[in-house]
């Protein structure tokens, strides 16, 4: 029963993340839209490290490089790196306060623009807008939420 | 991957994941490098897009409605003046199309004209102005048509607007003929209003005809149509002579005059259609 609820929600928040990710966005608000694949690997790495598995990093980020990457491959790395550090860390992090946790996501996320800018930058693409940068805040901002919904969400499932 | 992750439990497995990492990173790397080099992404996107598209379609909806929400509510101001804009136009096409419909009507007496005439054995005839006499009192012109094309004495000449006059010297290729404003000439006219009876006479003015020795109470007024009325037999009955231009009642005197505008442009024709005159079985009076 639990692994059926879990699953349900496993899939509906990539759906979810996925038509997120594609709504269209006026030019200069595109750089804002939030990284909903990679808090979502973050969740999922810490919740539920059977489900996701480097591999699936990795092709989630294959499809999200064939829907708007700069390079076919970019996001597949920064995915697979995020769930890599997640799950490496999983124990602390899954225990930490919200506060806490909150704090390691935004230092996941930098590290993760981090890793962008550099690829960014060895692919001769030049400095990024400032925007680049508000994406591990806006992370951070809405990852408490995020949290709260999965776990709603999971948990009503697993009483019905 | 995930299957043998859960067979051995929630435990990370360090070695494990480490090979998949390095392995995952490495394709992940040349992945890129390749795209960087050769540029294919564009193509395997392309490829790729249909499957995506009925999620990119789901994702639009809103920002669809979203349009079509601001395109009627926010568009009124524009929308007033746009129907406005379409009254105008609608108006001055109605004046167009008023004007295309009086010049139907003139083509398709013309055409019948030219049908009537195709069935008497006169051939039709368009001839051109060679000269205009340049007497002020005697309206005359020379046209390039004669008794070798056709043309009979008597013959009615015609410019699309109105009758122009009649033929009176003929020539073996051309013909004078006569205004009807030269001063001897007359024309029995009805007013298409009423349908009462006058006789225009020319006045050597080049496009006023006079209506002399009217009843005093005439029912005429300016505007007024005349058109020929086929009495004395040589105009054909119908066409159009002239508009009254004014009306002349003196209370002293016991007949009332009109004034009329000649409906043939008579100041600047340039081309007429010739007409045979109608001719009577009984006996002829000619004028």
């Amino acid at each position: 029963m639990k692994r059926s609820a879990e699953q349900s929600a496993f899939w509906l928040s990539w759906f979810a993340a996925l038509a997120l990710t594609l709504i269209p966005l006026p030019g200069e608000f595109s750089e804002l839209k939030p990284f909903w694949f990679g808090m979502l690997a973050i969740y999922w790495a810490l919740e539920a490290p059977d489900r996701i598995s480097l591999r699936f990093a990795f092709g989630a980020g294959l499809l999200l490089d064939l829907s708007q990457g700069l390079l076919l491959g970019e996001n597949a790395l920064r995915m697979t790196i995020l769930v890599y550090i997640s799950s490496r860390f999983r124990f602390r992090l899954r225990f930490f306060p919200i506060g806490q946790q909150t704090a390691a996501v935004l230092a996941l996320m930098l590290n993760d623009r981090v890793l962008s800018l550099w690829i960014r930058l060895l692919g001769g693409f030049g400095w990024p807008p400032t925007a680049f940068w508000v994406g591990p805040l806006l992370a951070a901002f809405l990852w408490p939420m995020l949290f709260v919904i999965l776990d709603r969400m999971q948990r009503r499932e697993r009483k019905g | 991957m995930s299957d043998r992750t859960r067979a051995r439990g929630p435990l990370f497995s360090e070695a494990d994941s480490m090979v998949s990492l390095v392995v995952l990173v490495a394709l992940a790397s040349l992945l890129m490098v390749s795209d960087r080099r050769l540029g294919y992404l564009h193509n395997v996107r392309a490829g790729t897009l249909d499957l995506l598209r009925p999620l990119h379609q789901i994702v639009d909806w809103p920002s669809q409605w979203g349009s079509g929400l601001a395109a009627y509510l926010g568009n009124r101001h524009e929308l007033i003046e746009q129907l406005q804009q379409s009254e105008r136009e609608l108006l001055h096409a109605r004046a167009e199309a008023t004007q295309l419909r009086t010049q139907q009507q003139m083509l398709a007496r013309v055409q019948a004209l030219l049908q009537a005439s195709e069935n008497d054995p006169a051939p039709k005839l368009v001839a051109s102005i060679l000269a205009v006499d340049l007497d002020p009192y005697s309206r005359r012109f020379l046209m390039n048509r004669g008794r070798k094309d056709g043309v009979v004495e008597g013959a009615v000449l015609f410019d699309g607007y109105g009758l122009v006059g009649q033929v009176v010297e003929l020539g073996t290729h051309t013909a004078r003929a006569m205004m009807l404003s030269d001063i001897s000439q007359a024309i029995p006219v009805e007013i298409e209003r009423t349908g009462g009876r006058a006789i225009a006479n020319g006045t050597g003015d080049a496009t006023i005809l006079m209506l002399d020795d009217l009843p005093i109470n005439i029912d005429l007024q300016v505007g007024d149509v005349l058109r020929s009325s086929g009495l004395g037999g040589i105009y054909p009955r119908g066409y159009l002579v002239a508009t009254i231009s004014s009306v002349i009642r003196t209370p002293t005197a016991r007949y009332a005059r009109a004034e009329a505008r000649a409906s043939a442009q008579l100041d600047h024709i340039d081309e007429v259609l010739v007409l045979p005159p109608v001719i009577f079985e009984g006996p002829p009076e000619p004028p």
